[in-house]
């Protein structure tokens, strides 16, 4: 599959604060660079308070910045409207959350469709597909709760996928996976993201699943808003 | 598909995950809606049945008093007399160039509480109603002075009389164990008319002169008739005359001779019109009976808004999700909004059988109590108003909850930052 020119996620100069309950300012996130090729796989590496989770909204426009660059396949998304930013993450990124969050009482099928509602459209034939590779063609009409932690992340993916994203964004993807279930839906999701040639940004602080990539970025280093020392202190922990 | 589709799938979704915080919702918006629709329907027909048809009929002409009890004695036969007139107002009804037909009427008795009013076959043979009269199969038109009746059907089918059987009137308007001795025979049942008439026991004017214990006044002296003798016609009195006139221009003749320049008797004409002046006049209970109306519709848009919006806080993490994956405020907004307008929509629906259960409990009320028919099928522009006024109802309930599913934080509702 060819890969369009240029990184499809860049960062620069993004920083994003929080306000404390006593009133102060509390960077959580300040990346000065950081960027990602069309089709690429990259791990991050971080564990609880090194602000993972609010950098992966801010890459999904989620959240907004308080300065900084957000380009995601050709776009700013820090300068967008909120309604552009919202058009823009359902055309160009899917995202996998550690929790899944499938919507309870819709089907399989439909979860995949409702991420497609807001993008390119509804195409069941293409969310039936995405299903049947990740081994869930007789769990259609299975809603989430009636289908084991592995299926509901399977899910969770073809969902992710069902836009033909060209980022993928994965928080803790297998946190909630046995190790072996988990080295299978890694394994799954990372050739099923290089079949459609998108992009994948994985954050996890599960050594297993960081071993499986060639790129891995700690995320220690790459936010000078981490508490360096509390992020070692819970390492060791 | 894209948007729409998502909304219809994410209200049709939302409707039976709630299935029953909807079908309470619907169901108080069903009430709402079927209580507008027969409240006005009502109001409507009863209003046309009352002040329309008459039976063809264009005026009565009675003893000096109201209008409308002439009216109401006369042709509902309701209320009582206001008293009567000679017979020579009668005979110069008949006489009268404006007058095409004129129908005496007199009364005084009743069989089991069902009115007992003479009558002539004029009635009967010329009944100048669009419907026309019929005599059911084995039956006939009463004889001019025999002790024949002819039933209508609803006394027919409340009393059992049939053609054959004997009765004794009561005494009086209403039942009583006062009966005379006087034995009619039925010569005849009446098809239904739909109209007060079916609820009238009709015997020939001759057999009330000649009842036992009845006197007529038409002289200002009491007589008796005499079985066998002819009654001398100034002792013979009428309650009241049906008259059918030829023109509207003898209605202003008539009205004027005897209304305005007469003292003896008065003219109820046009018939409608009395009856528009009562409703007229009882008009504040139709605007209370319609203010309750559009108060259980404010309750109902309440239930809606309180359905909803209790359930908005569980359904955050959905919203957030739904937000995630590319939805925007509006269409989340939207969501709300369509899932209320719908919920007023099936309520709005199911308001017709509520409406049908009020309108046909309303129709069997007032054939009992007056005879008077509700035209149940007319369909009145309420039908179609009250059901778009629900929708709007119903999105404008959903604007509140609308607004706080709008103002959901994405990042705070989906997993718990780390």
């Amino acid at each position: 599959m060819t890969q369009p020119a240029g990184p499809v996620l860049r960062l620069a100069s993004l920083a994003k604060s929080f306000r404390a309950p006593d009133g102060a300012l509390v960077p959580v996130i300040d990346v000065p660079a950081f960027s990602l090729a069309a089709g690429e796989q990259v791990a991050l590496r971080g564990s609880s308070g090194s602000g993972k989770t609010t950098l992966l909204h801010l890459v999904a426009g989620i959240l907004t910045p308080d300065r900084g660059e957000v380009w995601v396949a050709g776009k700013d998304m820090a300068v967008m409207s909120e309604a552009a930013r919202d058009a823009w993450r359902a055309a160009t990124i899917g995202y996998v959350f550690q929790t899944f969050n499938l919507l309870q009482g819709y089907t399989a099928l439909e979860n995949v469709l409702l991420g497609m509602m807001f993008g390119r459209g509804a195409d069941t034939a293409h969310a039936a597909a995405l299903l049947d590779r990740m081994g869930l063609a007789h769990r259609r009409d299975y809603r989430p709760r009636q289908l084991s932690v592995g299926q509901q992340q399977r899910v969770a993916v073809a969902r992710a996928l069902a836009n033909r994203p060209t980022l993928v964004l994965a928080d803790e993807p297998t946190g909630n996976l046995d190790p072996r279930h988990a080295a299978e839906a890694l394994e799954l999701m990372r050739s099923v993201c290089r079949e459609h040639g998108a992009a994948l940004l994985l954050v996890s602080h599960d050594p297993a699943v960081l071993a499986r990539f060639d790129r891995v970025e700690d995320l220690a280093t790459l936010n000078r808003a981490v508490d360096a020392a509390a992020v070692a202190a819970e390492a060791t922990a | 598909m894209k948007t729409p589709g998502a909304l219809r799938l994410l209200v049709t979704r939302s409707l039976r995950q709630h299935a029953l915080s909807t079908a309470i919702t619907a169901g108080s918006v069903a009430l709402a809606a079927g209580l507008v629709m027969a409240v006005f329907t009502i109001k409507s027909q009863t209003y046309t049945a009352f002040t329309g048809g008459a039976n063809g009929f264009d005026a009565v002409l009675g003893a000096r008093g109201s209008q409308l009890q002439l009216v109401l004695n006369t042709v509902f036969h309701l209320e009582t007399s206001p008293g009567n007139i000679p017979w020579s107002m009668y005979v110069a009804m008949t006489q009268d160039d404006g007058v095409e037909l004129a129908v005496p009427y007199a009364l005084g008795d009743n069989y089991e509480g069902f009115r007992v009013v003479g009558t002539t076959r004029a009635l009967f043979d010329r009944f100048p109603g669009a419907q026309g009269v019929r005599v059911s199969a084995g039956g006939r038109l009463f004889t001019e002075g025999t002790r024949e009746a002819l039933v209508g059907s609803v006394v027919a089918q409340r009393t059992g009389l049939r053609v054959g059987q004997t009765f004794h009137p009561g005494h009086g308007l209403a039942d009583s164990d006062n009966d005379h001795d006087d034995e009619f025979t039925v010569a005849g049942v009446l098809e239904a008319t739909n109209s007060p008439m079916d609820r009238v026991v009709w015997i020939p004017i001759e057999g009330v002169y000649r009842m036992s214990g009845h006197v007529l006044r038409g002289t200002g002296r009491n007589f008796r008739a005499e079985p066998g003798q002819p009654i001398p016609d100034e002792h013979r009195e009428v309650s009241a005359v049906l008259l059918k006139l030829k023109d509207p221009q003898a209605g202003i003749f008539l009205d004027q001779a005897i209304n305005r320049q007469g003292t003896r008797a008065t003219l109820a004409w046009p018939i409608g019109r009395s009856m528009a002046d009562l409703f007229e006049k009882i008009g504040w209970v139709n605007r209370i009976l319609e203010l309750v109306a559009y108060l259980v519709v404010v309750v109902a848009a309440g239930t809606i808004l309180a359905s909803l919006y209790n359930t908005m806080n569980e359904r955050r993490r959905e919203f957030a999700i739904l937000r995630s994956l590319g939805a925007r405020r509006a269409t989340v907004f939207a969501a709300i909004v369509l899932e209320s307008t719908a919920i007023a929509g099936l309520g709005a629906v199911l308001g017709y059988l509520v409406h049908a259960a009020i309108l046909s409990l309303a129709f069997v009320i007032v054939r009992a109590q007056t005879g008077v028919v509700l035209d149940v099928l007319t369909v009145d522009p309420v039908l179609w108003w009250t059901p778009l006024g629900m929708l709007a109802v119903g999105a404008v309930a959903g604007i509140i909850p609308a607004v706080k599913a709008y103002r959901t934080d994405v990042a705070t509702h989906l997993v718990p930052s780390s």
